[in-house]
């Protein structure tokens, strides 16, 4: 379905969005991102994929707290919607399927 | 840890990028994250990192959704809503009344597009020599000769010593450069002979001897070589960028030899020394080749004074520099001092010679004299096309003033509300100007898919060489921005002024009509369009007329079906031999069926003559003598280019004694030369005082106009000369032309074998005269077209608002009987008075203008009462044509609508 498509990235910021529950921004993001997969990633790649995701529906927002370090300024928490738990499982699901459908002794090579 | 350290903080410039573009609603949480990152890594890996990370970050984040979604969003300042609110009702009212937006932006476009066209002929055509470095301050040096007080000859060709002792004589002069034109008039064939494979040669044409400071003084741009010295030792040769690459390709040119070789049996084998860079289109002196000039003082033992000491042949171009702000009418006085001093034989001889100092900038434009290196153009037309140029514009200008007042009635309810609403005068006045500012943006737009549209053929129709891009135009790109500022302010105010004027009560209460002095304006606008349209009707008419005239007129020899071929450049080395060579071609030609008549021949119509000369009767005094035409040819010229002998006889081989004494005149020499009646003459001696020879008149034929129309046709004497030969004329049947061609060739490779075979036909080459008046023509009735085309939109326009404004009119005279054609009559009478009264405006003024031009003709048509006549009718017609694709649709109309309508 055109729209709800997950890319490699975006199932990454998904899963690390409901990972982190409450605590989901920009900088939290990147860093777990950052430290799961040892890449280097820019802030900009994670802002723009956060709004695509809102955007597409996988995640809803509110703003947060503000704090000093961040010079006053609020956070955007995400959280994950129902239809992005669906769309991860799905995309789970597919997944397992496949792998359970690759014959034994391909796996063993 | 202090955060009040400047270096603690993010780099600003990025900080006021990233607010600049991001949108509002994300801008806090993006900034909040880039700070925390920012405290991050100044703290882990140090500041100058974060300060880069932020940065690089902030570029990376410059995409498109945050910028899509600024503007979307509606937190913009009050400024740009007030702007976004002017775009949105001027793009409401466009959309509103598509064909009255249409008109109008075509109609400015269409002006717009032929005013640019027109600039960028004139700017190139003004552009001549422009290029050269101070050409401000480089002359050529003209001769003008006069004997006994009369005009002989005014040249652009000098003695070769003018120039060097210009500079020893006057310090204002500063330096000096001469080019001997031989490549235009001898048939010149450049030979590579030490490459691989065959020789490779050319005939060439633009090809000139030069002196060393030609080079530099004409700023010409050097590939290789040094422009100082290339030209300064004998057998040396520079050439052009593109003809290196003809003879050797993309091997190096310097230091290869080339061999000329030309009909006066000249020899020269120079080494390559320098290759310059094209030379651009935009100047008189075209040269593809140059040899220097010490290379020619050495052809034989008074060489050296022929071309470089004596004031003896006057063959040189001849430019010098000046002093910059040097009184040019002041050095010229000392001038005829000067002649006194190198030559001071010229008293004795009754005669007079005049240097005259020609800015070099200026010759392209105005100067006609013999000898010139190429056909110049005309400052006629380019004034001509200037004035309709800005015309044209006018006009569409006055078609948007037009239509915008016009349409008042249209706008009136909503001026009137905004006022209710409390809009200013000024904001009124703005808005309006807004309206203009973007119509006319739009009709720039459109004007340049119209130009790119024109271009292919206005370069073929103009002659500008297509190379010359108007979009490199600098000049074109300042003269828009003038159009379209000034354009759109003048056309936007008054406008404005009047639809912002409105009285709120009056437009709402609908009883608002258009004032009477508006009226007034309009009318006067359209009477300004259509004068401008019957005028330049009357102007293209009378061009034509004059061009069909030279064309048909009698030019007392036949043109047609004449091939030409110029002398073989490579012959026979001795004149015996060569002789034969003549001989024997013309007579193998006359053996060829459809080949009617052959002649060789000192001349060819349409090209200036080589040689004036002064002839007097035997009986008249010595000392007064006529400047007369002299040229040469044998015993078939008169006849194979059908001219009319009137009395005597023409030359015949039956008279052994021709060749030496007879001689030919033609009927306007008779009374020159001291006899009433053109028998009389016949069997008189006249003696040719230049060539210091006379001759017997046995034949006297009708004048006939060597040149252009433009000039009288002049005074000629033929003498007998079988091998002077420096063109072949051959008339052939029209329907064998091919054929005879075919045979042509073959004869010339059988006789003059190593020629390259070049031929041109004689009514071509005779009215390549008439060049820059075709081009002329055709862009005279082009933009008069364009002009009537414009005129007729605002037209359309004009007469759709006044049906429009008469629909209730109308619907009460129908309902009382008005025929459909009454209902017409009414409705068009109107514009058929505004457009006679302006036929008869236009009149008198076009009258002036093409008789004046007319002037410039020694042979011309009358300006015919007829033309005006048709052109009256033809705008009469087009404008009725116009309006009536309203007119009958509103009488048509059925009474009860239109009543119904308000």
């Amino acid at each position: 379905m055109k729209g709800t498509y997950l890319g490699e990235f975006e199932e990454l910021v998904l899963l690390t969005i409901a990972m982190l529950e409450d605590e989901g921004y920009g900088i939290s993001v990147k860093q777990e991102v950052e430290k799961r997969t040892n890449r280097t990633i820019n802030l900009s790649a994670i802002h723009s994929t956060l709004y695509r995701l809102e955007k597409k529906g996988f995640l809803n927002s509110r703003l947060g707290e503000a704090t000093k370090v961040r010079g006053g300024k609020r956070k955007r928490i995400f959280f994950i919607t129902p239809f992005g738990v669906k769309s991860l499982k799905e995309a789970k699901s597919l997944r397992e399927e496949i792998w359970n459908s690759i014959p034994g002794y391909v796996l063993q090579q | 840890m202090s955060y009040n350290n400047e270096m603690f903080k993010p780099p600003k410039f990025a900080r006021w990028f990233l607010r600049r573009f991001c949108a509002e609603r994300w801008l806090e949480e993006i900034e909040g994250d880039l700070e925390e990152e920012f405290m991050l890594n100044a703290n882990e890996k140090g500041i100058g990192k974060a300060r880069r990370v932020y940065f690089w970050t902030v570029l990376k984040s410059f995409r498109f959704y945050l910028l899509a979604e600024k503007f979307k969003s509606g937190h913009n300042k009050n400024k740009s809503v007030m702007f976004s609110n002017y775009l949105k009702i001027t793009l409401r009212a466009l959309m509103k009344n598509k064909v009255y937006s249409l008109i109008n932006i075509s109609g400015l476009a269409i002006g717009i597009a032929g005013a640019l066209l027109i600039f960028h002929y004139v700017s190139y055509e003004t552009s001549y020599e422009k290029f050269i470095k101070d050409s401000e301050d480089i002359y050529r040096v003209s001769l003008q000769l006069e004997q006994n007080g009369e005009q002989v000859y005014h040249s652009a060709e000098n003695y070769p010593p003018a120039g060097p002792d210009m500079v020893n004589d006057f310090p204002e002069v500063i330096d000096w450069a001469h080019l001997y034109n031989m490549g235009s008039k001898n048939n010149v064939v450049i030979t590579y002979e030490e490459g691989q494979g065959q020789p490779v040669k050319f005939k060439h044409r633009k090809f000139l001897y030069a002196s060393a400071s030609v080079l530099p003084l004409l700023s010409v741009e050097m590939i290789s070589g040094d422009a100082e010295k290339a030209l300064s030792e004998p057998f040396t040769i520079v050439i052009s960028e593109s003809t290196a690459k003809k003879y050797f390709g993309d091997e190096p040119a310097m230091g290869k030899r080339l061999r000329l070789r030309d009909d006066d049996f000249n020899n020269e084998n120079c080494a390559v020394t320098g290759v310059f860079k094209d030379r651009p289109s935009n100047t008189h002196l075209k040269f593809d080749v140059l040899i220097s000039t010490p290379t020619i003082y050495g052809r034989y033992d008074r060489a050296m004074e022929r071309y470089k000491t004596g004031y003896v042949r006057k063959d040189f171009y001849t430019y010098i520099k000046v002093r910059p702000n040097t009184d040019i009418a002041a050095l010229e006085a000392k001038f005829p001092a000067m002649l006194d001093k190198y030559m001071p034989q010229l008293k004795d001889r009754n005669a007079k010679h005049t240097f005259h100092l020609q800015p070099i900038e200026d010759i392209h434009l105005t100067s006609k004299l013999a000898d010139e290196a190429e056909q110049n153009g005309n400052s006629e037309p380019i004034t001509f096309l200037s004035i309709i140029a800005v015309f044209i514009v006018i006009i569409a200008w006055v078609n948007y003033i037009n239509l915008a007042t016009s349409r008042s009635l249209d706008r009136a309810r909503e001026v009137g509300i905004r006022k209710v609403l409390g809009s200013l005068r000024g904001q009124l006045i703005r808005q309006f100007l807004f309206e203009s500012v973007t119509v006319n943006f739009f009709a720039i737009l459109l004007s340049f898919g119209i130009v790119a549209l024109a271009m292919p053929s206005f370069y073929q129709i103009s002659g500008i060489p297509e190379g010359v891009s108007i979009w490199s135009n600098q000049l074109m790109w300042i003269l828009l921005s003038v159009i379209f500022v000034f354009g759109s302010l003048v056309s936007g105010f008054y406008p404005a002024i009047v639809l912002s004027s409105f009285k709120p009560v009056s437009t709402l209460k609908g009883k608002f009509r258009n004032s009477g002095s508006g009226v007034f304006l309009r009318k006067g606008l359209v009477i300004f369009q259509f004068a401008t349209s019957a005028a330049l009707i009357v102007g293209t008419l009378t061009v034509s007329k004059q061009m069909n005239y030279m064309q048909s007129a009698d030019l007392g020899f036949d043109l047609e079906q004449t091939i030409v071929v110029e002398r073989a450049a490579i012959a026979d080395t001795t004149r015996g031999g060569r002789n034969r060579q003549i001989t024997t071609f013309q007579e193998q030609l006359r053996k060829q069926a459809g080949v009617v008549a052959v002649a060789s021949s000192g001349m060819v119509p349409g090209k200036k003559l080589r040689f004036q000369g002064d002839v007097r009767g035997y009986h008249q005094p010595q000392g007064e003598v006529h400047p007369m035409d002299i040229t040469g040819g044998d015993y078939d010229l008169i006849e194979t280019l059908g001219m009319k002998i009137i009395a005597g006889r023409n030359f015949s081989r039956d008279f052994p004694s021709d060749p030496d004494t007879s001689v030919l005149v033609t009927r306007s020499a008779v009374s020159l030369l001291g006899f009433e009646n053109p028998e009389d003459i016949i069997n008189k001696t006249v003696v040719l005082e230049s060539f210091g020879d006379a001759g017997i008149v046995v034949g006297v034929v009708e004048d006939y106009n060597h040149e252009s129309l433009r000039v009288k046709a002049a005074p000629s004497a033929f003498s007998l000369n079988p091998f002077w030969a420096e063109y072949f004329l051959i008339r052939v049947e029209e329907k064998s032309i091919p054929q005879a061609l075919e045979a042509i060739e073959m004869e010339w490779n059988a006789v003059f074998p190593g020629n390259p075979f070049d031929y041109f036909f004689l009514d071509e080459f005779y009215n390549y005269q008439y060049r820059s008046e075709q081009q002329f023509e055709s862009m005279f009735s082009i933009f008069s077209v364009l002009a009537i085309i414009i005129g007729c939109l605002g037209l359309f326009g004009l007469s759709a608002f006044t049906a429009m404004q008469k629909t209730k009119e109308i619907g009460v005279r129908k309902v009382l009987g008005a025929s459909v054609k009454g209902v017409f009559y009414m409705l068009s009478r109107e514009f058929m008075i505004l457009i006679l009264v302006a036929n008869i405006i236009a009149w008198p003024i076009i009258y002036f203008v093409m008789n004046s031009w007319l002037q410039g003709f020694e042979y011309r048509t009358s300006l015919d009462p007829l033309v005006f006549g048709i052109a009256l009718v033809i705008v009469l017609m087009v404008a009725l044509i116009t309006i009536s694709f309203q007119t009958i649709k509103s009488a048509k109309q059925n009474p009860v609508e239109a009543l119904r309508y308000e």
